[in-house]
């Protein structure tokens, strides 16, 4: 099955499952899988921190943007539930970083960094709610 | 505070968001929608504000850096879905971030600072 035959799919199975959380998943964190990603987020902090130390923050300013939390997510989907999903995580996970161009470009041009947090949570969920829709007529 | 006490803060805090945030995403539905946390500014956000307290001149030379960064996210993103079918999540995950590293230092050396 082609990525744009899963994707499809995916959407068809979405229309009865509606944006939502499993608070029971949220309730019980499993302490391996935290500690997993905290490495992953602490890693990549200490990592863009020297760099900005020794070459500057404009260098330093690339490894903010490095893909963190996607190997641990893609991960652990996986083996929590198999590979089917997990492309349609990462296909999630590339209109994030589509809005995180706009929260850099935002702070770039002098914003702050809360209200450019607000802003890439407002263009990523109106990009997941475009496509949703976009590609519903398509289908 | 000092440079070396600033950057204990950032790797401790920016560990506790991901964390946090990763395990938000794991919760949430359907799973493209979760996906979209994937690519949030969780390491950027922490470091950002942190460096804004004490160097706030740097926070927007930090962010001209980042938009770069964040064309490599996509670029990777976009090859980890193209690539986790054929192979395990890791295996697409080590591919995307060479993406990421080829894409973000292309444009920063082929891009005017």
């Amino acid at each position: 099955m082609t990525l744009t035959q899963r994707l499809a799919a995916e959407l068809r199975r979405e229309r009865s499952q509606p944006v939502g959380i499993d608070t029971g998943k949220l309730a019980k964190p499993l302490l391996a899988h935290l500690g997993i990603r905290f490495v992953f987020g602490a890693g990549i902090a200490l990592a863009a921190g020297l760099v900005a130390m020794r070459w500057g923050p404009l260098v330093g300013g690339l490894f903010l943007a490095f893909p963190a939390v996607l190997p641990a997510a893609l991960t652990l989907l996986e083996r929590e539930e198999g590979a089917s999903k997990t492309d349609i995580d990462a296909m999630g996970a590339i209109m994030g970083a589509l809005a995180m161009v706009v929260f850099a470009v935002l702070v770039a041009a002098g914003a702050p960094v809360l209200l450019a947090g607000l802003v890439w949570m407002v263009v990523a969920v109106a990009l997941f709610y475009g496509l949703r829709v976009g590609i519903r007529r398509l289908l | 505070m000092s440079p070396w006490l600033l950057l204990v803060a950032k790797v401790v805090v920016a560990g506790v968001f991901v964390a946090l945030l990763a395990h938000l995403s794991s919760a949430l539905k359907p799973k493209m929608f979760a996906g979209l946390l994937s690519g949030a500014p969780s390491v950027a956000t922490v470091s950002l504000l942190l460096t804004g307290l004490q160097k706030p001149r740097e926070v927007p030379i930090s962010g001209r850096g980042m938009i770069l960064g964040a064309a490599g996210l996509v670029a990777c993103c976009v090859a980890a879905s193209l690539l986790v079918p054929k192979l395990h999540a890791m295996a697409a995950t080590a591919v995307g971030w060479v993406s990421w590293g080829i894409v973000t230092f292309a444009l920063f050396l082929l891009l005017p600072r």
